[in-house]
């Protein structure tokens, strides 16, 4: 279990985290989501103890982590894939991190075969791609079975092969009862993988909210019509509090009235309808819409 | 843990295997618990494991077999036509020893860099991230790091004096030049050599701590050792020989190791061994100390 208490931290002028506080489950995956600067980065560097909080704090399982005697038992973290010496081999830097808590060499070998990294093992670190280091962080953030795992964007760098593997690891250790926090910008990812978000904006909490109640409550249902006679419908459905889209000639979105209704309009028009489907919001759409205020790194327009 | 392993068809990358484990076992993961012993083991591993420390004990290595080759030459040379005897063949037997063992001073220069690059390497490469993982508690890592340091300090130094050993001692008994063995003298330029080319190394490691870089931490400490000679002897020019400027230039490190090595008071200005030895221990503290709390209280 990891759990934030007033959590601050600030360099120089700038608050990176600005007093969060949220305590996270075992047996359920939870996504951190924010835009970029948001804090997402900062914070999982406060829970590890690779920064000191400017107030407040974070414990794992009860205590800060670097109190406990077993920290690799604790805790399993991918921070950062090229966070190893690149003049090591895969291999000796897993056997030097089971040397600090005496890991047998069988487990090393067991993390290797379960990252995929046999055939890689021996090979000097400043050779590894990208997907062979966060498989590599991943075989160190297992080392010790630990309880709470972190990862911040481990799937940067994949083959979609990795990704897939990746996705049902993450499920499989949550079902294991463990606790799994991690990171993505990869919204497809997230929603097929979390339980549970935490969503950043400028260092503050904007929600905390299991996943299908934060598609709903930032997300508006659409529903899309098609009929021949698209305008005589239309007209009919237009109000206040209703939003009309036209696609094209036969088809056209509504916001702001349910299917049902738009059936029965249509049935006392008299009116042909091919197609009445609920659109629901994406993670995506509900993400950008719950934190378009907060993105501090605006893109330009697409030319 | 079951490890069933799968290529994805067509994969080139590395092949997966279990999509995730079942709960380890207490037998498979061993004690698994965390202790200074166990992370001195782990930073032990990492220095032996690294190719640039194989490559700095390699210039050591071939700086001593240098100087080696270059007494062999000059010995024979100078003993070619007239050996001494007696008494003065022993004190020639001993000032061959002194010889190659004033080249450790250059030995200092790059297990220095040495202590300083298994510091700022972890920064630098960004490892330390993981190394905290395994190590949470900085005070243990940094102590693991200095002993494991110099503990591999010690041995590299201890390997160069027995080779000089292995060849100074046929030579020396082939000129019959051999210095008593048993001389305590003799014992103690040895001794006190060893633990010079650590206690000076190890300010090499306290400025890893301190800068964080590779080049300041290696730069500063090739400064550090020889700006302070020239800057003294630049002073005594500008002051003619000032008292003050002579009185400091006693604390200066090559000054310290000098007199400390000597191992008695050989000069009338000079400070007594233990001082000398307890000084240079300062100088190292005045590193390693700063570095300890900035490694423990600065963000990873």
């Amino acid at each position: 279990m990891i759990t934030a208490s007033g959590l601050s931290k600030t360099y120089g002028s700038r608050t990176a985290v600005d007093g969060i506080s949220f305590a996270l489950e075992p047996g359920r995956v939870t996504g951190f989501l924010g835009p970029n600067g948001a804090g997402k980065s900062t914070t999982m560097r406060l829970a590890m103890g690779l920064d000191r909080p400017s107030a407040g704090q974070i414990t794992i399982n009860g205590r800060p982590f670097a109190e406990h005697r077993a920290p690799l038992r604790e805790v399993g973290a991918v921070l950062d894939a090229r966070a190893s010496h690149p003049g090591l081999t895969g291999e000796q830097q897993l056997r030097i991190l089971a040397a600090t808590h005496a890991i047998p060499k069988a487990r090393v070998q067991e993390v290797i075969e379960m990252t995929g990294l046999s055939s890689v093992a021996s090979r000097r670190i400043k050779g590894y791609s990208l997907g062979m280091s966060q498989r590599l962080g991943i075989a160190a953030a297992m080392l010790g079975d630990p309880g709470v795992l972190i990862f911040d964007e481990p799937i940067n760098g994949l083959d979609p092969e990795g990704v897939r593997w990746v996705r049902q690891l993450v499920r499989r250790l949550a079902a294991q009862g463990r606790t799994v926090f991690i990171s993505s910008h990869l919204m497809s990812e997230m929603a097929q993988t979390a339980d549970h978000l935490i969503v950043l904006g400028q260092g503050r909490i904007i929600a905390d909210q299991p996943l299908g109640d934060f598609i709903d409550a930032a997300g508006e249902t659409r529903v899309l019509v098609r009929t021949e006679d698209s305008q005589t419908l239309m007209a009919a459905l237009a109000g206040a509090d209703v939003t009309l889209v036209c696609r094209d000639a036969e088809t056209f979105e509504v916001r702001g009235l349910d299917a049902r209704s738009i059936g029965h309009r249509a049935l006392e028009l008299g009116v042909v309808v091919h197609e009445l489907t609920p659109l629901h919001s994406s993670l995506e759409d509900s993400y950008l819409k719950l934190t378009g205020d907060y993105v501090e790194h605006r893109s330009g327009g697409i030319a | 843990m079951n490890a069933n392993i799968s290529r994805a068809p067509g994969s080139t990358s590395p092949a997966t295997g279990s999509i995730a484990p079942t709960r380890a076992s207490a037998a498979a993961l061993g004690p698994a618990e965390l202790s200074l012993s166990r992370a001195l083991r782990a930073e032990w591993l990492k220095l032996t494991s690294l190719r640039l420390n194989l490559w700095l004990s390699l210039a050591a290595l071939g700086l001593i077999i240098i100087t080696l080759v270059a007494t062999v030459l000059s010995t024979h040379y100078l003993l070619a036509e007239n050996s001494p005897q007696g008494a003065e063949a022993q004190l020639t037997g001993l000032a061959l020893f002194e010889n190659v063992f004033s080249s450790f001073t250059l030995v200092t220069l790059l297990v220095g860099a040495l202590a300083a690059v298994a510091v700022t390497g972890e920064h630098t490469s960004g490892a330390i991230r993981s190394s905290l993982a395994a190590v949470p508690n900085r005070t243990m890592f940094f102590a693991a790091k200095l002993l494991a340091v110099c503990g591999f300090i010690a041995a590299l130094t201890a390997a160069l004096m027995v080779l000089s050993f292995l060849v100074l001692l046929p030579m020396a008994g082939f000129y019959d030049i051999l210095p008593p063995l048993l001389d305590p003298g003799l014992w103690w330029m040895v001794l006190s050599n060893w633990a010079v080319v650590i206690i000076t190394a190890s300010i090499g490691f306290g400025l890893g701590a301190l800068l964080r870089s590779t080049a300041g931490a290696v730069v500063t400490y090739c400064l550090l050792l020889f700006s302070g000679p020239i800057a003294l002897g630049l002073l005594m020019a500008i002051t003619d020989y000032a008292q003050w400027v002579e009185e400091l230039a006693r604390f200066e490190i090559f000054a310290l190791q000098r007199q400390f090595i000597a191992g008695t008071a050989s000069m009338g200005t000079d400070l007594p061994v233990p001082l000398a030895g307890a000084l240079l221990l300062v100088w190292a503290g005045v590193f390693l100390i700063p570095g300890w709390l900035l490694f423990t209280r600065r963000d990873a």
